[in-house]
Order: C-alpha cells, then structure tokens, then sequence
C-alpha cells in the first residue's frame, strides 16, 4: 500500500531505529505498518554481521536510506552512537526521591504540630 | 486528512525534518503518505561530523511517527488559511 519505500526494494538501505541502533541491510519486503523484512544485515559503523534476516516491527523505525555507494557501508569508526527517540528526564529517580522526602518532612511536622 | 493535504502542496520545497532522537535533516520533500511518512531526495544532516550515519544517504524516508518538527520556509505556508481550514475540519468532525 504505501508506496513510498517501493523504490528501495531489494537495494541496500541504512535503517535506523528506535533505540538508536543502525544498520546497513538489503530491503526484502515492507508493508503498510512500515514493518521491514531485510537481509544480510551489517552494523552501521563496526560492519559486524548481525543477522542472515532481521523483521523489524514498524513502530522499532526512524528511518530507511537508500545508500547511494554501497562501498561505503561503514560510517566512520568511532562515530557516536545514535540516541534513541524517548523522552525522558535525566536521573528522574533523583526528582521523586526528593519530593518523597518534601512530603516525609511535611508529614512529620504535621504530626509534631498535633501532638 | 488535512495535514496530509497540507504536506502534499510542500512536495518539491526544501524542508527541515528534526527526529525525535535529535537529528536534523535538510532536504526536498519528494512524498508524504497517510501517516505523514516522509520521504526526502538530496538530504544533508545538519551535524555530520558527530553522526556520519547517513552520509552517502540521498534518499531518504522517514516514518512519521519520529518526526518532532518540520522547518517551513515562512512563505510556504499561509498560516491563516491553514487555521481557517483546521477550524473548519474541527467543526465538520464534531457535527457528524
């Protein structure tokens, strides 16, 4: 159905994914939920084999390129390594550990106050 | 189905499409589907030095559901027509 990644069938493709992960691979078969069927699947910047054939489900997607010079199948070494998509908020333990604490504080007061 | 109207009167301009994990590709916009799938001709990343991921990438594309902004040229949208059209399909969706 969707059309978009007809173009890139059966050629090698970079896809990048949710948790940051990006591999170079040949696009075997796609479908409307944006899930990939690839093969022969390389990691992006070490040139590991991962995987003879990877699915990989739709929403795991950020991107798929088309790699123009299949010679250069390896990113830089020692690139960094990508972020993934989440939104979240550093040491976020440390925030409600401290209103835990704020609330513990209040609670005891409040009891001394009645007492 | 709006927005979708919306992106298909872009195809062709240049665009800026910011990911959700904070990489920033500049290219024409060559389709857009249902879900506002995006695919784009001609990209350059905007930090290639720290992420040589997509070097040797032209063509790209990129599902919608990662897309945190798209960066319009002020000239390529009029925004007044836009929110006239987006109050209209607010009260169209709402009589049904």
């Amino acid at each position: 159905m969707s059309p978009l990644l007809k173009d890139f069938l059966n050629k090698r493709v970079v896809v990048v994914t949710t948790e940051g992960q990006c591999v170079c691979a040949t696009l075997e078969g796609f479908d409307n939920s944006t899930n990939l069927l690839i093969s022969q699947v390389k990691d992006r910047v070490s040139g590991e084999n991962l995987a003879s054939s990877y699915v990989l489900r739709g929403n795991q997607i950020v991107c798929c390129g088309l790699l123009e010079d299949s010679e250069k199948e390896l990113a830089f070494q020692g690139a960094k390594s990508l972020k993934d998509t989440r939104n979240y908020v550093p040491d976020e333990h440390v925030v409600w550990q401290q209103v835990w604490a704020q609330k513990q504080q209040q609670h005891t007061l409040q009891t001394s106050h009645e007492n | 189905m709006l927005f979708f109207s919306f992106f298909k009167t872009l195809v062709d301009q240049e665009v800026t499409v910011e990911l959700k994990n904070d990489i920033e590709l500049k290219g024409t916009l060559k389709s857009v589907d249902q879900f506002l799938n995006l695919k784009l001709d001609n990209i350059s990343c905007s930090d290639e030095v720290k992420y040589p991921h997509l070097s040797s990438v032209r063509n790209i594309f990129i599902r919608g559901s990662t897309v945190r902004y798209v960066y319009l040229d002020k000239n390529m949208v009029d925004t007044n027509l836009l929110q006239d059209a987006a109050r209209r399909e607010a009260i169209g969706s709402t009589k049904k």
